[in-house]
């Protein structure tokens, strides 16, 4: 029996930014809406359907009209888009389903979401045995994790402006980018700081937004309306022990146990990916995933990005959309569509010319790796 | 008039109640399994390496390592106001187990520093666990 080959057939996203008249079933909709246009598949199409950040699967199935056989919830963490697209490729491996939709919907501007502060559950949920030091926020937890990095290494600040410098470059030639503005390093080092060693331009941005993605298998792929994109290997690895605390390696053990299985699981090799999609919700973490994926040495990502390696031209272009820190915080799914849009050759001036293997990675307590590619293994 | 905005603080009757009130005394008390003697904090039920339920609180030595630190320009909290910009550390005690705290007199730390804990007053009831740099270090 040979194996099914998953394929994205259909992608939709929506403008991002404050958009409070949409609430996320909206969002989430109008992105789903497109997705199947983009494919040419109706909504009657889909058998599975996973949800993300969407408050209730119910609702949005009814506001969706569709009764597909198999539905699922997941919780709003950036991790879980790497975790509902394994959970696809899984679903139409099995056979027993063939066309699932994945639907992301995400009011957070609008809805004042903070992360940080006394609604805090970040790292295990134990955020409150901790507020009386003062210590919350995602951007706290991985500015302990940069500091570390700089007084190991010797990461600069410098270096590390490289990341949002370089992203933000690549969003001023993306018309749905939310900051388009370049910066430069005065402009960096400038900002205020929100926790030192961060500055403000490490920080996400925190936005409305909608993303959908339908995927099927290949075979079913090949006659629809847009060029299918093989998610060619995926992998996932927790961290999850001791997690209420950074991680002693900066996540590089999962890294590299997730680039190891989905670039196995491809037959493809580093060199061989035309661009690079990072989880990038703080610059560092950009920096950890370029370590643990293995695309320079260990406590060597500060001279690497600062070499130019991440910019279009360069020798792996990353986060071409902008990625988190400039277009805007979708939680991974945005990148994941980016990945497919740069295999299509939808970019416009960003695109990476003969683009043939994306990879998309996060660093987080659940690690991820997804290969997208134009031909299949 | 300036209102002052109290900080934000333990929940001391929670699952981490011993380890409050031996804050209280001058220990740092956590959890220690029965089965296989591995400290866990924060509390609970089961042991993440051997599964058993048993445990029992007891104190661990209070000294430690700066492992890294950060600091708060941007303010979360109304009672912190008058602390900006703060420091936080990430300790690891000898016994291994992390904690997140600041440095008793609200000095710089630096990673790797060793430190012993201080164990400061918040309210009439609450006592945090800080840390100080150790004598000699």
């Amino acid at each position: 029996m040979s194996q099914i080959r998953p394929v994205v057939a259909g992608v939709g996203t929506t403008s991002y930014g404050r958009l409070p008249e949409m609430d996320a079933y909206d969002l989430g909709m109008a992105a789903l809406t497109e997705a199947l246009e983009d494919c040419g598949l109706g909504f009657d199409a889909l058998d599975a359907v996973v949800i993300n950040r969407i408050p209730d699967y119910q609702r949005f199935c009814e506001i969706a009209g569709i009764d597909p056989q198999y539905v699922t919830i997941t919780p709003g963490h950036g991790r879980f888009a790497a975790i509902c697209i394994e959970h696809a490729v899984t679903l139409l491996r099995s056979g027993r389903y063939n066309t699932v939709a994945l639907v992301y919907g995400n009011n957070g501007r609008s809805a004042g979401d903070a992360y940080g502060g006394a609604d805090d559950s970040y790292g295990s949920g134990g955020g409150g045995l901790w507020f009386p030091y003062g210590m919350t926020s995602p951007g706290a937890f991985h500015a302990l994790m940069m500091r570390r990095h700089m007084e190991l290494y010797g990461t600069t600040p410098e270096q590390l402006a490289q990341v949002p410098i370089t992203f933000r470059d690549h969003a001023s030639l993306n018309p749905q980018a939310v900051m388009r503005d370049r910066i430069d390093l005065e402009t960096y080092l400038s900002a205020r700081m929100i926790c030192e060693p961060l500055r403000l331009f490490d920080y996400c941005l925190i936005n409305d937004g909608g993303v959908a993605l339908v995927l099927t298998t290949e075979e079913r792929g090949r006659d629809l309306a847009r060029p299918p994109v093989h998610v060619r290997g995926a992998a996932l690895q927790t961290a999850f022990k001791g997690s209420m605390f950074p991680p002693d390696d900066f996540w590089a053990a999962p890294l590299a146990s997730v680039a190891e299985r989905s670039l196995g699981e491809a037959g493809l090799s580093r060199e061989d990916m035309s661009a690079l999609m990072i989880y990038d919700n703080f610059a560092p973490t950009v920096l950890f995933s370029l370590e643990g994926l293995g695309y320079c040495g260990r406590g060597e990502s500060g001279p690497y990005v600062a070499e130019g390696h991440l910019a279009l031209g360069g020798r792996h272009p990353t986060n071409t959309s902008g990625g988190h820190l400039s277009e805007s915080y979708m939680q991974g799914w945005a990148l994941n569509v980016e990945a497919v849009r740069q295999l299509r050759g939808e970019c416009g001036a960003r695109q990476v010319e003969g683009a043939a293997n994306v990879h998309y990675a996060a660093a987080a307590p659940v690690c991820s790796s997804i290969i997208y590619s134009t031909e299949a293994s | 008039m300036t209102e002052i905005t109290a900080k934000p603080l333990p929940r001391l009757d929670g699952p981490e109640a011993p380890f409050w009130a031996g804050l209280r005394e001058g220990e740092i008390r956590v959890q220690h399994c029965v089965a296989c003697g591995t400290p866990r904090f924060p509390a609970s039920r089961f042991c993440p390496e051997c599964h058993s339920d048993r445990a029992e609180w007891r104190a661990v030595e209070p000294r430690g390592e700066v492992e890294s630190h950060c600091t708060f320009h941007k303010c979360y909290f109304p009672g912190f106001v008058g602390d900006m910009p703060y420091t936080v550390i990430q300790v690891r005690l000898d016994c291994g187990l992390r904690f997140f705290s600041n440095i008793a007199d609200g000095g710089r730390p630096a990673t790797g520093q060793r430190v012993a804990a201080v164990f400061e007053p918040a309210t009439a009831d609450v006592v945090l666990l800080k840390f100080a740099p150790e004598d000699g270090a």
